[in-house]
């Protein structure tokens, strides 16, 4: 008996048919996307809050929701988190309902994600209360099938 | 029960039984046990009649040092005896000889019950008779009494615990108790320190005239920094009441001897009653979570099923 | 209930709702076994995506859904040393009871003080909706029974201290 050890091999890892690597479940439909780079992305971000300082806050909401970069870098991604916390963070909270309904229904799906990944980062732990009070409006005009969705959206932002 | 007894409830309670008129004299021969590690031993060696009651305490080298022998002599005078080997001092009574009335006898026992007590109070009595001493040459001097002053008198220290002493130092104007405390468990620790907090605010809250008390974490207090043996540990803080004269007063003295010495008792004790306190609450708050969690169980259970919802096999 | 504690448990409560939808489903790499999927952690593709949610850096709950499991994490409210000594006596309180708790996990996931792990045998014995009270009640409650602890010690503290003092 030269390696008892021999039963603990996960032969399945040599089997590429029985595995499913996690790349593998983004989905075909944004597979083929060009990530954005840090400037691309930066850019697009000084363009939203130019939008922003018109006062043109559901613009640019849409604008950053229409266009998230799915398949770019972990930077990239957190860029433009921080981008949407900002618009988020602005917007008076009487008008959160008006700038959701607004919104078209694939970008309410998108905005759950960013709320969600809002939560989860410690820069937002200030702002909690107005993540939150976006995500009772969300749910109200969208309602639980945006979590549903969210939960099962492979396509991370 | 919200302060505790100075006197040993087990000896009072053995000796009421021995002393009340119709009891037969039997064989005794029991350890007990006080708080800080005092034993004390009844025992009955000589004759059924004899009740020996000798006294062990662990800081007695401390204690005679600031005159406990003389101290106990001048309490029980005629009842000591040379102690019993191993114990620091004993006394013996005779049932035959007792006290003619009941409430004699019943301050005899309290007498009795209050050994530990009265031994402790030994540096405490040399403490104040120090204090009146100073305070009189202070007077004689004229000097300004508010004006604290450096009397250079000697810091008594009782080490009665293993890690834990007793400080007293006397001046002209007051009279210091330090305690130093050291607790074995992390919750005793922060209990500890809401509890000390407390004593700190009461003065400043409401007790105008309670004794002035400081509380210092790891640090020991200026008075004691230079007595040899202070240990500067993380997990020891410090405890100091300041006794003014009106604390120490002649006919306030006893009182305040025993409620000081009392004081870690009382105060540990507390926090043991906070934590069991605690624990039934929690215990309380469980059930009612479960009460809640049941609720999602449907009302009708036709069959019972394990908790990973296996049913049990028919036999 | 505080303005801020409402949409807090609101965002919990839906997203609970929403992620406890389970099936049962039997382990892919082992032969006749029937584990949760979310601490097996060996198919990636039955595993959703986890939600965050936070009230403040100190209150936060994360919810790990898979398909035949939920994993809920609460990290609770502690100020001061005294809170999380009363916290963490009470979490261990209670897994220390976790059998009778069946939805109970005997260890927090780290970084958070208590778990949840919700599995679809769970969902089949007991009302969906009514799990999902339990977990709010349950966050509600904590928060309250341990603050009430602390003014009871300090009240006690203050009570104890001042009846020492005035015997002097």
């Amino acid at each position: 008996m030269a390696n008892v050890n021999f039963r603990r091999i996960n032969i399945d890892i040599l089997e590429p048919e029985n595995n499913i690597a996690p790349e593998e479940l983004v989905p075909p439909s944004i597979a083929n996307l060009p990530p954005a780079s840090v400037a691309e992305i930066q850019s697009f971000g000084q363009s939203v809050r130019a939008a922003l300082s018109r006062g043109d806050h559901a613009d640019a909401l849409a604008a950053a929701l229409g266009n998230p970069p799915y398949t770019s870098s972990e930077e990239v991604k957190a860029i433009h988190l921080t981008t949407i916390l900002e618009i988020l963070s602005t917007v008076k909270s009487t008008d959160i309902s008006k700038i959701v309904e607004k919104l078209s229904s694939e970008d309410r799906d998108t905005l759950i994600k960013y709320l969600y990944k809002g939560m989860g980062v410690p820069e937002s732990h200030g702002i909690s209360g107005v993540l939150l009070a976006w995500h009772e409006k969300v749910i109200e005009v969208s309602g639980q099938g945006a979590i549903v969705r969210f939960l099962s959206d492979r396509r991370m932002v | 029960m919200l302060l505790l007894q100075y006197h040993n409830l087990l000896i009072q309670s053995i000796l009421q039984e021995r002393f009340a008129p119709d009891a037969q004299p039997t064989l005794i021969d029991q350890v007990i046990s006080d708080f800080d590690n005092v034993t004390y031993h009844v025992s009955t060696p000589e004759s059924k009649t004899k009740i020996l009651i000798s006294l062990s305490v662990k800081c007695y080298k401390d204690l005679e040092k600031y005159g406990v022998t003389a101290l106990l002599q001048r309490e029980y005078e005629e009842y000591a005896v040379a102690p019993e080997a191993g114990y620091d001092f004993s006394i013996q009574v005779d049932l035959e000889n007792l006290p003619a009335t009941a409430e004699e006898k019943e301050t005899l026992i309290l007498k009795i019950a209050l050994l530990k007590r009265n031994a402790m109070a030994a540096p405490f009595e040399k403490a104040f008779a120090e204090f009146d001493r100073l305070a009189a040459e202070a007077a004689k001097n004229s000097l300004d009494l508010s004006v604290p002053e450096d009397s250079g008198s000697e810091v008594m220290a009782i080490h009665y615990r293993e890690e834990e002493s007793i400080y007293i130092r006397a001046s002209h104007d007051r009279v210091t108790v330090i305690f130093s405390v050291l607790f074995r468990e992390d919750t005793d620790r922060v209990f500890g320190k809401v509890f000390l907090q407390e004593f700190v605010d009461a003065r400043r809250r409401s007790i105008q005239n309670a004794p002035q008390v400081l509380y210092s974490n790891k640090e020991p207090p200026l008075e004691i920094r230079n007595v040899p043996g202070v240990s500067v540990k993380d997990d020891i803080s410090y405890v100091t009441f300041v006794l003014f004269p009106r604390h120490i007063a002649r006919d306030r003295r006893e009182n305040c001897i025993s409620h000081i010495q009392i004081f870690r008792d009382y105060f540990h004790y507390h926090i043991k009653c906070s934590k069991a306190y605690m624990h039934s609450r929690m215990r309380f708050r469980v059930a009612e979570f479960l009460k809640v969690l049941n609720r999602a169980k449907p009302e009708v259970e036709e069959e019972k099923k394990t908790s990973s919802g296996r049913r049990y096999g028919t036999r | 209930m505080s303005q801020s504690l409402r949409p807090y448990l609101d965002c919990v409560r839906s997203s609970l709702t929403a992620a406890i939808s389970l099936q049962n489903f039997p382990s892919q790499v082992v032969e006749r076994h029937n584990r949760p999927e979310v601490e097996a952690n060996s198919t990636p593709e039955v595993i959703l995506n986890p939600l965050h949610i936070s009230r403040n850096e100190h209150e936060k709950v994360l919810i790990e859904p898979s398909i035949n499991s939920v994993r809920v994490s609460i990290k609770i409210k502690q100020a001061d040393e005294i809170e999380h000594l009363l916290v963490h006596k009470f979490t261990r309180f209670l897994t220390g009871r976790a059998e009778a708790f069946m939805i109970l996990r005997r260890k927090p996931v780290k970084g958070y003080d208590i778990s949840f792990l919700i599995t679809n045998f769970h969902t089949e014995q007991m009302l969906k909706h009514k799990l999902v009270d339990f977990i709010i009640q349950f966050m509600e409650e904590v928060d309250k029974e341990i603050s009430e602890m602390k003014l009871f010690l300090n009240a006690r503290a203050r009570f104890v201290a001042e009846a020492f003092l005035t015997n002097v």
